[in-house]
């Protein structure tokens, strides 16, 4: 991780603060505030401690580029350790680890970064990530995984998948055997067919082919996007 | 313990039956009603009318643990501690669960805990208890989520390795494909299998009687002494339930798992 205090390397960067135990969105219109009537400028925002959620993300995003800027990257601050924070998230009243909740921070990024999930993902555990998401193991009925980029399941799909989950219709979802009771790119939705699942063969991809999901054979010479 | 996340799917039945199986082949053996406020283990073991004390008084000290347990009407090595019927779960923690259960492991060879159904404080107490995990389920897609979910959060409180029971397993439906094959409940759940009982109406029959399947023979009781021998460690072959195809993948995969 780059140092985040420094982005003074061009110009046009610039660094702002959301400042720790400040509502969210009260920062947001400080932050706002700093970039009015501001020439177009990369901006990295300095979280401090706070943890974003994917929508403040997506706010903090919009904020920005409403006044014609960039986020070029969210940083921590420097007490924190570099990388996005797995968070692993209870249901409530119960003490159980249940739910694997990733909040990346970096939407930049995001498409690179890979979590690898060893196990079945059983009934009621929910994988969310913001970019790749690879599960050894089987998606089980009433599991649901959602990525911000592909899904690759060395297993079968039994459950929910939601790849490309910020509207990325050229994500994919590859697994050992496709038979999700849904399975979502993008905006674009597809429900198990009734007549029963898929014959048994290789491994499957779907993807979104003329704005539909379409299941095919998996090829190593697929190209995306 | 003994749990499934669904109700009845046969928790109790396999309890008892689980505990006369192990008492037969001479173990020390305790049940334990979790299911407090519900309790269902003594009228199946025809224990009823000999409840004087209930785990909950064992728990806020009113008798000791020798007054509560009972022994049974057939076996000398076979006890239960019965659940209190006029309190609710929350009555007990896990931690003065944890201190009954480390009492009664050092007095017998094995506790067996009947969880009520839900994941719940029931379950979470049972679960703080509990040294291993056997999860009843019947072939149905309904209950398979639900033990699917339970797995899941044993797996989360430490228990790596839960063992299956698929209780009523009806071979004529599963020839008639209207039913899940025992290999595919053992493929989603991925878990070892540790048996497989058939459907029996004699089962329904006995639990009225007071009477564990086990002591009238036939197959369920078969496969209820089978299950045994494997909790004390002997490898036996699953009975052919389904009669053909399925058994022995699950059977392979049981000894892979192990």
């Amino acid at each position: 991780m780059r140092d985040p205090g420094r982005p003074g390397d061009s110009p046009r960067e610039i660094l702002l603060h959301l400042p720790d135990g400040q509502d969210f969105s009260r920062a947001l219109e400080a932050l706002d505030r700093q970039l009015s009537g501001a020439d177009p400028m990369d901006v990295v925002v300095d979280i401090g401690t706070r943890k974003l959620s994917t929508r403040e993300l997506l706010r903090l995003e919009e904020a920005i580029s409403r006044h014609g800027s960039r986020l070029l990257r969210v940083t921590e601050s420097p007490s924190r350790k570099g990388g996005s924070t797995l968070r692993i998230v209870g249901s409530s009243g119960s003490r159980h680890r249940e739910v694997v909740e990733e909040e990346s921070q970096r939407p930049s990024e995001d498409f690179e970064r890979t979590l690898l999930h060893k196990g079945v993902l059983r009934a009621g555990q929910m994988i969310k990530y913001g970019g790749n998401v690879v599960i050894l193991g089987d998606v089980n009925p009433g599991a649901e995984v959602i990525a911000g980029g592909d899904v690759v399941v060395v297993g079968t799909v039994r459950g929910l998948i939601h790849a490309g989950a910020r509207g990325n219709s050229a994500a994919i979802v590859v697994a050992l055997r496709l038979d999700p009771v849904q399975l979502r790119i993008g905006r674009h939705f597809s429900r198990r067919p009734e007549d029963g699942p898929t014959e048994e063969g290789g491994p499957e991809m779907a993807w979104v082919q003329d704005g539909r999901i379409v299941v095919e054979e998996y090829r190593s010479d697929v190209r995306r996007r | 313990m003994v749990t499934s996340g669904k109700g009845g799917v046969g928790k109790t039945m396999v309890t008892a039956n689980l505990g006369v199986a192990l008492a037969e082949l001479g173990k020390l053996v305790a049940m334990v009603d979790m299911d407090v406020g519900l309790r269902n283990l003594d009228i199946i073991m025809g224990l009823e009318n000999r409840i004087v004390y209930d785990l909950n008084d064992v728990i806020d000290g009113q008798c000791k643990l020798q007054q509560a347990l009972i022994m049974d009407k057939r076996f000398d090595n076979l006890y239960l501690l019965p659940a209190a019927q006029t309190r609710d779960k929350s009555s007990i923690t896990s931690r003065q669960m944890r201190e009954l259960c480390a009492e009664l492991k050092d007095r017998f060879d094995f506790v067996l805990l009947d969880c009520p159904a839900g994941i719940e404080h029931g379950f979470t107490v049972s679960v703080a208890g509990a040294d291993e995990a056997i999860v009843v389920t019947t072939p149905e897609l309904n209950a398979v989520r639900d033990a699917d979910r339970v797995i899941g959060l044993l797996e989360a409180a430490g228990h790596r390795n839960p063992y299956l029971i698929i209780n009523r397993v009806r071979p004529r439906l599963v020839r008639r494909n209207q039913s899940l094959r025992v290999q595919e409940v053992v493929d989603i759940l991925a878990v070892g299998l540790l048996g497989v009982i058939p459907e029996d109406e004699r089962v329904v029959a006995s639990m009225n009687l007071g009477e564990p399947v086990v002591l009238y023979g036939g197959e369920v009781a078969h496969a209820f002494r089978d299950i045994a021998r494997r909790m004390l460690g002997e490898e036996v072959p699953m009975l052919p339930v389904e009669e053909g195809r399925g058994v022995l993948g699950a059977l392979r995969r049981m000894m892979g798992i192990g």
